[in-house]
């Protein structure tokens, strides 16, 4: 009720009522008293006009007339339009109408003021001057069609103001709905976009141009939110990226450490197994068939020695030791080549690798280890006949970092390795967890599981960074970013990149 | 007779390392951490040092400077497991299988070898510190 009574509708409505309730009966008092006024001096001036006539006719005939023809006189004025009453009071005789009605001596009354006294007859005394003789002519007209004509106005002034009444109160209310019909669709899309139909456009049909004005400042909010909304949801997807790819590293290095732990204590261990395999082989005959048990364990030793080994090629993060300038194109060339040569012939190996100097800060041997890990990786991926391995390298310039307020990122140089195959793919769990150290989806001693935690380690460990896109059933790109070397002198090293380990130099 | 002080914290390394090279026919005396191994090297000079890097108390290159100080003719294999346990004592962060074998260089030491060799290893290795 308070909502209906506070609506803007309701409000015009009120007012325009409450004007009116107190403008128009003060107009209507004040119109209708001018019309009685007016319409009673009409009156009076009318029959005076007429009286004076009669009273003319009366002074100027023949002083010879007889009494007869003065009352002829006097019926005429009875007769006459609103006539009711005439006497002539003469100072020796009185004379009167003879169609007089019967009582209206008695009702003669001294009223020269018009409407007074509900008699509805207004009375005049006019002098008039017979020969030598000065009398007065007394005459009395009716009122009535007079007041009527007055009622009539003012009937007709009262059916006007209803009139302009009504139509004033109409067209509040069409103005008013006129400006709250385009609010409450402004106000009803409004709330849709609150609701989170973000994408319902705020626009008004209404020609009202403050309407029009508030339309399009709420459309404009509405499409900065829209905006804000597509900042914030890609930075909050940027962000969930980037700490996924956090933690996954961190996941990495926490095995990694472990790893390299364990690794040291495995050594320790073999040490005794090793040599106290061997001296019991050198002391048991030849002929002993304790010395197979003894070449088994002795072979599962050194398998273990292995195993180990690249256990810790991955745990030491391969923070590399002889990193120089490396011409990565060569470097990728001569994998591919070496890998090509090792290849089974049901597999196409194409490259895609530019002529011109691809410089990197790193060990080349590390980096040729990538490259042969990543085909290999590519060949068992693959089944069936028209296997297809593409290893490509192309320079790309990236921001460094995201830009602050509204400062371009510092551009970097990377050297772009991909490595594709057309092979199985893998699921996103697996893509998910392909650089973990001993994740391996192949069979039990098919494969250590290390090969591509070994990869990512070498990446890390050069300042770069290692994506995989997978789909299953179509094939796997490896991507790997590494920080270009901005010329041939390592001095030139940007602030920022991996300075060379002056530790490594020691050895 | 080539006189041969083994030091290893682990029993069994220190163990199978002197029957090896006991049964290659040299003098080996083997102990258990670095102040052992200073007395000893007190008591008898020894031609050739082999020992473990990461150790409890005095470390590998603790002791190998210590031994190249006091005893220069001495000669030093380092042996060591690799791995990043305890390595800050020699590279704040550096995370190397051979930083232990780095370490051991800068120290002084005249031969590394990566845990686990063969016996045939150890010997040859051995044989190539022995003076003339």
């Amino acid at each position: 009720m308070a909502r209906t009574l506070n609506s803007l509708l309701a409000r015009i409505v009120l007012f325009v009522l409450v004007a009116h309730g107190i403008l128009l009966p003060i107009l209507y008092l004040s119109l209708s008293r001018g019309a009685r006024t007016g319409g009673g001096e009409m009156f009076v001036n009318h029959v005076r006009e007429h009286t004076r006539f009669i009273a003319d006719l009366i002074e100027n005939q023949d002083p010879a007339m007889g009494d007869e023809d003065l009352v002829a006189l006097l019926d005429a004025i009875v007769l006459g339009p609103n006539g009711v009453f005439a006497e002539l009071h003469m100072p020796d005789r009185l004379l009167s109408s003879t169609v007089l009605p019967a009582e209206a001596g008695r009702l003669f009354k001294e009223d020269f003021a018009f409407g007074d006294n509900d008699d509805e007859t207004y009375y005049l005394t006019m002098p008039v001057n017979i020969g030598e003789q000065t009398g007065n002519l007394v005459v009395g007209y009716s009122e009535q069609s007079a007041l009527e004509d007055i009622g009539r106005a003012q009937d007709e002034l009262l059916l006007a103001l209803t009139v302009y009444f009504l139509a004033a109160l109409g067209l509040a209310v069409a103005m008013a709905t006129a400006i709250t019909r385009p609010m409450s669709a402004l106000q009803q899309a409004s709330r849709r976009v609150a609701r989170g139909e973000v994408t319902t456009r705020l626009s008004t049909s209404s020609t009202i141009e403050e309407v029009i004005e508030l339309a399009r400042d709420l459309e404009l909010m509405r499409d900065q939110l829209v905006q804000a909304n597509t900042r914030l949801a890609d930075e909050i997807a940027e962000r969930r990226v980037l700490e996924a790819r956090l933690r996954h590293s961190q996941r990495i290095e926490t095995i990694g450490t472990m790893a390299g732990g364990i690794a040291h204590e495995f050594n320790n261990i073999l040490v005794p197994i090793t040599l106290y395999t061997k001296v019991a082989m050198e002391d048991l005959p030849q002929s002993s068939e304790l010395q197979v048990y003894l070449g088994r364990i002795h072979g599962a030793a050194q398998r273990a020695r292995k195993l180990v080994h690249k256990i810790l090629a991955f745990s030491r993060q391969l923070e590399a030791e002889e990193k120089q300038s490396v011409d990565l194109a060569r470097t990728v060339r001569e994998a591919v080549e070496l890998f090509g040569s090792l290849s089974p012939a049901n597999v196409v190996i194409e490259t895609r690798i530019p002529e011109e100097e691809c410089l990197v800060f790193g060990d080349s041997t590390m980096l040729h280890q990538v490259v042969l890990n990543l085909c290999s990786n590519a060949l068992r991926a693959i089944r069936g006949s028209d296997g297809r391995i593409v290893v490509s390298l192309d320079k790309q310039w990236r921001p460094s970092g995201t830009g602050h307020d509204g400062h371009p990122a510092i551009e970097v140089g990377y050297a772009r390795l991909c490595v594709e195959d057309n092979g199985i793919g893998m699921d996103a769990a697996t893509s998910e967890r392909i650089f973990e150290p001993f994740f391996t989806t192949r069979e039990v001693g098919e494969g250590t599981g290390l090969g591509l935690s070994v990869v990512h380690g070498i990446v890390m460990g050069h300042g770069g960074d290692i994506m995989v896109n997978s789909d299953k059933g179509r094939g796997t790109v490896f991507t790997i970013l590494l920080p270009l070397l901005p010329g041939r002198d390592p001095r030139d090293l940007q602030p920022g990149m991996a300075p060379p380990d002056d530790a490594g130099h020691q050895a | 007779m080539t006189y041969i002080l083994i030091i290893d914290d682990e029993a069994d390394v220190r163990d199978a390392l002197e029957l090896v090279l006991t049964r290659a026919g040299f003098d080996v005396h083997a102990v258990g951490n670095g102040n052992e191994a200073i007395e000893a090297c007190h008591d008898r000079p020894p031609d050739i040092v082999i020992t473990d890097m990461i150790m409890p108390k005095l470390d590998g290159a603790q002791l190998i400077r210590k031994i190249k100080s006091e005893h220069p003719s001495t000669r030093v294999i380092a042996i060591s497991g690799g791995g990043n346990f305890g390595v800050s004592s020699y590279e704040p962060n550096a995370i190397k299988t051979d930083a232990f074998l780095a370490a051991a260089r800068a120290a002084g030491a005249d031969k590394v070898l990566t845990k686990p060799f063969e016996s045939e290893e150890i010997v040859a290795a051995v044989q190539a510190l022995i003076p003339g």
